[in-house]
């Protein structure tokens, strides 16, 4: 499942979901900024790495995650690597072998690059995963509208989610029913295959989800929903706690530090310097 | 003391509609009553429960003459949210009005939208999950619950807004005898407790009139009976002509009239077995000749499950260790909890789902290795829900879709069409689109639909749901009729009436086995077994188990049956 809770008591868990906004957005930060240097996009992928292990979210659900992702994050790679996108700013690039002669050269810049890029696409995508896992999704709701969210934006967005495991369940249903049926899409024929599916299981979907948009929207008003809107109160309370405000000012430190060792500041974090020792080494 | 609810002179017709779905309706209900609201299919209950929180006029546009008023405010002049504050609604649809993420957040959403203090909305929400039992569901999905427990969720919501006015459509239509019984119980308690308004729109009379002060039968938009329940009972005749469901005692006891004019209607099982008991001649020693079976089907065996597991993926056992045969010509009940596993086993007889150990042999091929359209041209599956297959836009390319599928030549699909459709009581319809009939009609269509495919079996999943009590027998009567043509059908439902009126065996599953497999008869005569279950046979079983000191068998099936037992002795 695609938004899975797991939960749990950890440190990790415990934390305001706005620490956990500012751990994103921290995360994000540095894994664009950094550019893609492999070594600097290593340690953030392990320390997100040591996130998920302390979190005691069980690595299979990790892999699994991973495993998903992998057919795009190959596409991504194998584009990077054919047109490494600075490739201008090379002024000796160490050519290993061309594609075409003459024409679409595999770098030494270029895989360097690549392995970067690819860590970074892979951090970006697990860090949003990892807040899902050890958050369940009304507290980052409840944190949004606390952030100044339209409430009726946050019940949108609830119901959004909420409904995710209902949808899915009502297709396997319609799909089976029309089994049932003798119904089968498996056409060669892709038109005919659009067809069918088009036919048999969007009409049902459709006319099931306008039902259901009246429905929700008698039962929300049912029970209140408009009575007054800004005046409404939440059950669960968030609060900052002393953890919060410790690991916000960690974050804040660890991202001065990432900002200023990137290729913005001192340029420590590049990944022409890992070019750098390589061709030195190479040549040698 | 105020009313508080009175409707005066209320019509009202939904847009789009060619009849009045209310005639001129007066009704009032005064604080702390509690009343139970009957009526047939189409009598406009579920119209009176929309207008009494304020979806009619303020969300469904119509045509509404004459006044409603709540506590005191006349509903026009109101909202919908407001009006929810005093007055709490429980749909019939549980899954529809669940919303929220989390069982806890779902029933804390009320008492949020009214702004109560955070503390108090964590109390309230606590109390009212303990009350309806579902403690230690808080962080589950109300989606993920079953119906039963989807139904107790809902109420949980209601009671934690803490209305002094509650209005429950039809809350037990997902639950289980035993479970109906207590939620009803529940609700009785509160309102006399906490002197709340409770009107509850209810078939079931057998569990809820001795609950009541007030019973009203609407009909056709009007009230046709209404007064105190022990009363109204002395026309239970006419209540049952209606398509109503009073307690078989009391038909009995108005049946055996003819006999005994002075007979008292009694209005519950305990009460009947006292009036027996003194009404009965003598005790017998010596029961009397009990009822006799008819002899076992002897067709081949056509499904055959052997030793049957089910894990789905995401690690629930929904099966274990189920071992059945099907002989051609039976007419079966599969009943049980929900999540007993009832859905799950016949899903293995089409092949939409193959057994994870074990075996299923349906007409002689294994379902592992056959494709689901190819065994559907010998078992029809209908599914509980009709809007889950209608794809097409007139009945008629709904009840050809099937056949095509299997290339059914046209002119035979042309002939399957009108046979049906006849048999069915759609040819009225044939050209019409279906997503724009009552849903009882757009269940046969879904019927339908299998049947111009001709199958040797057919399964129908809750064939009555959403039906009054004389349209599911109608639909019982043509599956008969089916049955006596030769079809095999087999019937998951949990209504214990229709299963011993009309089922030749009933198989009983409880927690992914079989509990209890046999004829109606042997199966219902186990009150003990069943119980453990949450199932009980029909009430009049029940009532000749408790009198079997006087000779009446233990496993009477029907008002019918019971009726000769009770004459013949009464005659001595």
């Amino acid at each position: 499942m695609a938004f899975e809770y797991i939960p749990g008591k950890t440190l990790f868990h415990r934390l305001d979901p706005r620490t956990k906004f500012l751990y994103w957005a921290v995360v994000i930060t540095l894994a664009v900024g950094l550019g893609t240097d492999p070594i600097y996009t290593s340690i953030l992928f392990l320390s997100l790495l040591l996130v998920i292990r302390l979190s005691r979210i069980p690595m299979n659900k990790v892999a699994a995650f991973l495993k998903g992702i992998v057919p795009v994050a190959g596409m991504y790679a194998l584009f990077n690597l054919l047109f490494p996108p600075t490739a201008t700013e090379f002024t000796m690039p160490y050519v290993f072998f061309y594609v075409i002669p003459g024409l679409l050269p595999i770098t030494l810049e270029g895989v360097i690059w690549t392995l970067g890029a690819v860590l970074r696409f892979l951090i970006i995508l697990l860090v949003i995963r990892t807040i899902l896992m050890i958050t369940p999704i009304r507290d980052l709701i409840i944190a949004l509208v606390k952030l100044k969210l339209p409430p009726e934006f946050g019940m949108a967005l609830s119901i959004g989610f909420a409904y995710v495991p209902v949808l899915i369940d009502e297709n396997t249903k319609i799909k089976e029913a029309q089994e049932a049926r003798g119904w089968s899409y498996e056409y060669r024929n892709p038109a005919k295959r659009f067809n069918a599916l088009l036919r048999q299981m969007f009409i049902p979907a459709i006319f099931n989800s306008i039902r259901r948009t009246g429905d929700i929207a008698i039962a929300i008003e049912s029970r209140g929903f408009s009575h007054n809107v800004s005046g409404r109160t939440y059950m669960r309370q968030l609060k900052l706690t002393k953890e919060d405000y410790a690991i916000m000012c960690f974050l804040l430190v660890v991202l001065a530090g990432g900002i200023a060792v990137g290729p913005w500041g001192l340029k420590w974090a590049y990944y022409l310097n890992v070019v750098e020792v390589l061709k030195r080494f190479l040549s040698a | 003391m105020t009313d508080a609810v009175a409707l005066e002179n209320v019509s009202y017709t939904y847009s789009g509609g060619n009849r009045p779905a209310l005639k001129e309706l007066n009704l009032t209900v005064r604080q702390g009553e509690t009343v139970m609201i009957t009526g047939p299919s189409g009598a406009g209950k579920t119209t009176v429960c929309r207008c009494l929180n304020g979806l009619i006029p303020h969300y469904f546009r119509g045509k509404l003459e004459g006044n409603i008023v709540i506590g005191g405010t006349n509903t026009r002049e109101s909202t919908i949210s407001a009006l929810s504050h005093v007055l709490g609604l429980l749909f019939q649809d549980p899954s529809s009005q669940l919303v929220n993420p989390t069982v806890l957040d779902e029933v804390a959403f009320g008492p949020e939208n009214y702004g109560v203090p955070p503390p108090e909305i964590r109390a309230r929400a606590t109390k009212a999950l303990e009350i309806m039992r579902l403690g230690g569901y808080d962080e589950r999905s109300p989606h993920s619950l079953s119906g039963g427990e989807q139904q107790a969720c809902a109420l949980a919501a209601i009671v934690a807004m803490n209305p002094s006015i509650y209005v429950l459509d039809e809350p037990t239509s997902n639950l289980d005898p035993i479970g109906s019984m207590m939620v009803l119980n529940l609700m009785a308690d509160l309102a006399r407790q906490e002197k709340r308004t409770m009107i509850i729109v209810e078939h079931k009379m057998e569990e809820l009139l001795h609950l009541i002060d007030r019973l009203i039968v609407l009909d056709r938009g009007t009230i046709v009976l209404e007064g105190k329940p022990r009363d109204l009972l002395e026309n239970v005749e006419l209540m049952e002509k209606m398509g109503l469901k009073p307690p078989q005692v009391a038909l009995l006891a108005s049946r055996l009239r003819a006999q005994r004019t002075d007979m008292p209607i009694p209005m519950t099982l305990d009460e009947a077995t006292v009036l027996f008991r003194k009404v009965l001649p003598h005790k017998r020693v010596r029961p009397m000749a009990g009822m006799q079976e008819k002899a076992e089907p002897q067709g081949d065996v056509i499904i055959d499950v052997r030793d049957l597991w089910h894990i789905y993926p995401a690690g629930t056992t929904a099966l274990k260790g189920v071992s059945l045969k099907v002989r051609r010509g039976e007419f079966a009940a599969l009943i049980g909890q929900n999540g007993s596993g009832k859905t799950t086993l016949v899903k293995h007889f089409n092949g939409l789902l193959k057994p994870t150990r074990g075996s299923v042999i349906v007409f002689d091929v294994d379902t592992r290795s056959a494709a689901v359209t190819e065994l559907s041209r010998k078992v029809g599956y209908c599914f509980q829900n009709p809007d889950h297959q209608i794809c097409c836009d007139t009945v008629r390319k709904e009840l050809e879709f099937g056949p095509r599928n299997l290339h059914v030549p046209e002119d035979e699909i042309q002939v399957r069409v009108k046979e049906v459709s006849s048999a069915v009581g759609l040819q009225e319809i044939l050209d019409v689109n279906p997503f724009s009939v009552s849903k009882g009609e757009r269940q046969r269509i879904a019927v339908a639909s299998l049947l111009t495919m001709s199958p040797d079996v057919l399964v129908v999943d809750e064939p009555t749901t959403g039906q009054d009590y004389r349209m599911g027998k109608e639909m019982m009567e043509f599956y008969k009729q089916l049955n006596s043509l030769g079809k095999t059908i087999i019937v998951i439902t949990h209504d214990m009436n229709i299963a011993a009126e009309y089922v030749k065996r009933v198989i009983v599953l409880k927690e992914g086995q079989i509990l209890a497999d046999g004829t109606t008869r042997e199966v219902f005569a186990q009150t003990g077994l069943l119980e453990t279950t949450y199932l009980k046979p029909p009430q009049i079983t029940r009532l000749g188990q408790a009198l079997k000191e006087f000779g009446i068998p233990e496993n009477l099936l029907t008002v019918d049956e019971a009726a000769r037992f009770f004459e013949e002795i009464l005659a001595v």
